[in-house]
């Protein structure tokens, strides 16, 4: 059956979380009706991703000890860099001479004319964890431990008579909240296409590498769709690798989790990433089940118009798979 | 202008709310598996009567600006209509109580609810909901008695107000009336008045399919070939400019001839309409 390998240290599991970095990501999240606005979506994407990545390492802690279970990448995608005129111009030339030199010889002594060479973007995706980069994104758990920054911060909980306080207490830090330009969803499928192959073939036995991509639009640079059809054919002896999405909302909205058909959709965005998501494995299921969230056989990963509940448990919902740690 | 009326303790405003409590209440609502239609219904209910009383609230004084009512209906077993008023020491015939002692009648319920720690976690927190309908769903839908029923309750305090903003009635539905054609009693309600304007009808339609919900249609052309979406539609009041402002500010689209009418509401849809037909009489003073 697939989704059972045992997890360790020679056959670790793998998650590859993608963050949406465009601009809108810097807009409230939506909350319920009648609640106020959420945080801007890129704090609750980072507060949540820090979240998980701390609980992950605490999956994996045996005393003062972190058993290196799991690797960890974090890709961040929807940063535009405007490209200098002479490269603009460069590229024009590259088009019709091969000659090195002879490019620059040309571009030399030439005015940049904003009419003609109009602004040129180039997408980006970056690996947010230090000494990383997006082709080589992982790191194993104990060395994500490692290089957290600590950050403190409020937080409400509950002290031991049941009370709720808020307290403040040291957090682990590996994401900052960021929003650039532009949603290059297909560039960053591609980048996490490549860096999850390579994976695989030094982990045939693992369990398949889980990819949780977070945003809220549309992609920018095309249709994703094809993409995330090779991620998913992408495979280690215990099964396809898994992709999960969580649309996080700007409405006042109740989220549609975990849906079973494309029909029960409202739109064409949401019908779209419903395909690009994979169905829950058992081991996933019986987890959100346990949480009281409504799920069937044939639920995928996939949240449309999540609020910060919803995110914060689609997360632990998409790492409880690799559960058996050895 | 009609429906301009200033809301005060000498003139208050009145919301009658409506609830069908027949046996299809107990399925799905749409966009929410697992959470039958009369427990979200009688959820938003309580929560717009917390809601309003809290557009009351001045310190620690609850001014009465509100009237209040709740009715519920059903049938028994062999068809026989069952409408009964849902506030302590009300009945259907006289069921309006006071904002303020509306809350004073409410009971407290303490829930567990997961919430944001505000730091990327989540924290089980107790809440206390003050309830007033309990969730009850059985047999047929006789809406036609139970627009007769509010008829009368309305035409009894409109004529002890007549200065008030108009009655608002908010019809909460999933069905048919299994009672005949409720248009005629509908025009009854829709035909008091007070000096401020003709009495409010809104209906909402809770669905258990997830086609998109239909919202505040302007005119008959926008609803689907659906005979009881359009008598729904015909019996449903246009919107007075306060709700279409509050529609507009939910990034609801409106126009001057939208209807107070709600086709295929999920719960999402269900708790706007109920924020959005209550803020028509916003002129507290």
């Amino acid at each position: 059956m697939p989704y059972t390998a045992d997890i360790n240290r020679a056959n670790p599991a793998c998650f590859l979380f993608l963050i949406d970095q465009s601009l809108s990501m810097s807009n409230p999240l939506g909350s319920l009706p009648g609640k106020p606005p959420g945080p801007p979506k890129m704090n609750a994407a980072a507060d949540a991703i820090n979240h998980i990545m701390d609980s992950l390492a605490q999956r994996c802690s045996q005393g003062m000890e972190v058993r290196d279970y799991f690797d960890i990448g974090i890709l961040g995608y929807g940063f535009r860099q405007e490209m200098p005129y002479q490269e603009i111009i460069a590229l024009e030339y590259i088009n019709y001479y091969d000659d090195r030199e002879n490019v620059v010889q040309r571009i030399r002594g030439r005015e940049y004319n904003p009419n003609r060479h109009k602004p040129v973007y180039r997408e980006l995706v970056i690996s947010t964890l230090p000494g990383t980069t997006p082709e080589r994104p992982f790191l194993s758990i104990s060395r994500v431990v490692d290089v957290s920054e600590l950050e403190e911060r409020k937080v409400i909980e509950r002290d031991i008579s049941e009370n709720v306080v808020e307290v403040t207490r040291r957090f682990p830090v590996w994401l900052r909240p960021h929003a650039g330009i532009g949603t290059p969803v297909c560039r960053a499928l591609n980048v996490a296409s490549q860096s999850v192959a390579q994976w695989i073939q030094g982990h045939q036995d693992s369990f398949p590498p889980i990819i949780i991509n977070i945003g809220d639009g549309e992609a920018t640079d095309g249709d994703p769709e094809p993409a995330a059809r090779d991620i998913m054919n992408l495979r280690t002896r215990d099964g396809n690798v898994l992709i999960f999405n969580c649309h996080l909302s700007e409405t006042a909205s109740y989220p549609r989790q975990y849906p079973d058909q494309e029909a029960d959709l409202p739109d064409a965005y949401a019908r779209q990433m419903f395909r690009m998501s994979s169905v829950l494995p058992p081991a996933f299921m019986q987890h959100a089940a346990s949480l009281e969230i409504p799920v069937g056989e044939l639920s995928r990963g996939y949240i449309f118009n999540a609020d910060m509940v919803s995110l914060v448990q689609f997360l632990d919902i998409g790492t409880r798979g690799p559960s058996n740690l050895r | 202008m009609p429906y301009t009326a200033d809301i005060s303790r000498a003139n208050p405003a009145c919301f009658l709310f409506l609830i069908d409590q027949s046996g299809s209440m107990t399925q799905a609502l749409a966009g929410q598996p697992g959470q039958r239609k009369m427990d979200q219904a009688a959820d938003a209910i309580n929560r717009v009567l917390d809601t309003i009383s809290q557009r009351c609230s001045q310190g620690m004084d609850i001014r009465d600006y509100f009237h209040i009512g709740v009715i519920g209906y059903n049938t028994d077993g062999r068809g026989n209509p069952l409408i009964t008023s849902a506030l302590p020491g009300t009945t259907p015939e006289q069921p309006f109580m006071l904002i303020s002692q509306v809350v004073d009648v409410a009971e407290v319920e303490e829930r567990q609810v997961k919430e944001s720690d505000g730091a990327g976690g989540l924290v089980d927190v107790m809440r206390r909901f003050p309830v007033w309908l309990r969730p009850h769903a059985e047999y047929g839908t006789p809406m036609c008695g139970a627009f007769d029923v509010a008829a009368q309750a309305l035409a009894e305090w409109v004529g002890q107000h007549p200065d008030s903003f108009p009655s608002i009635v908010i019809n909460v539905s999933d069905g048919a009336a299994s009672d005949g054609d409720p248009e005629g009693p509908a025009r009854r309600i829709a035909a008091l008045q007070t000096g401020d304007g003709n009495a409010l009808l809104f209906n909402v339609h809770l669905s258990d399919s997830t086609a998109m919900p239909i919202q505040y249609p302007d005119g008959e052309e926008r609803l689907p070939q659906d005979d009881y979406a359009l008598t729904m539609f015909r019996m449903s009041s246009p919107l007075p400019e306060s709700s279409r402002s509050q529609a507009a500010s939910l990034d609801l689209p409106v126009t001057e001839n939208s209807r107070g009418y709600v086709f295929n509401a999920d719960m999402t849809a269900l708790v706007q309409f109920l924020d959005i037909g209550t803020r028509a009489a916003s002129n507290l003073q």
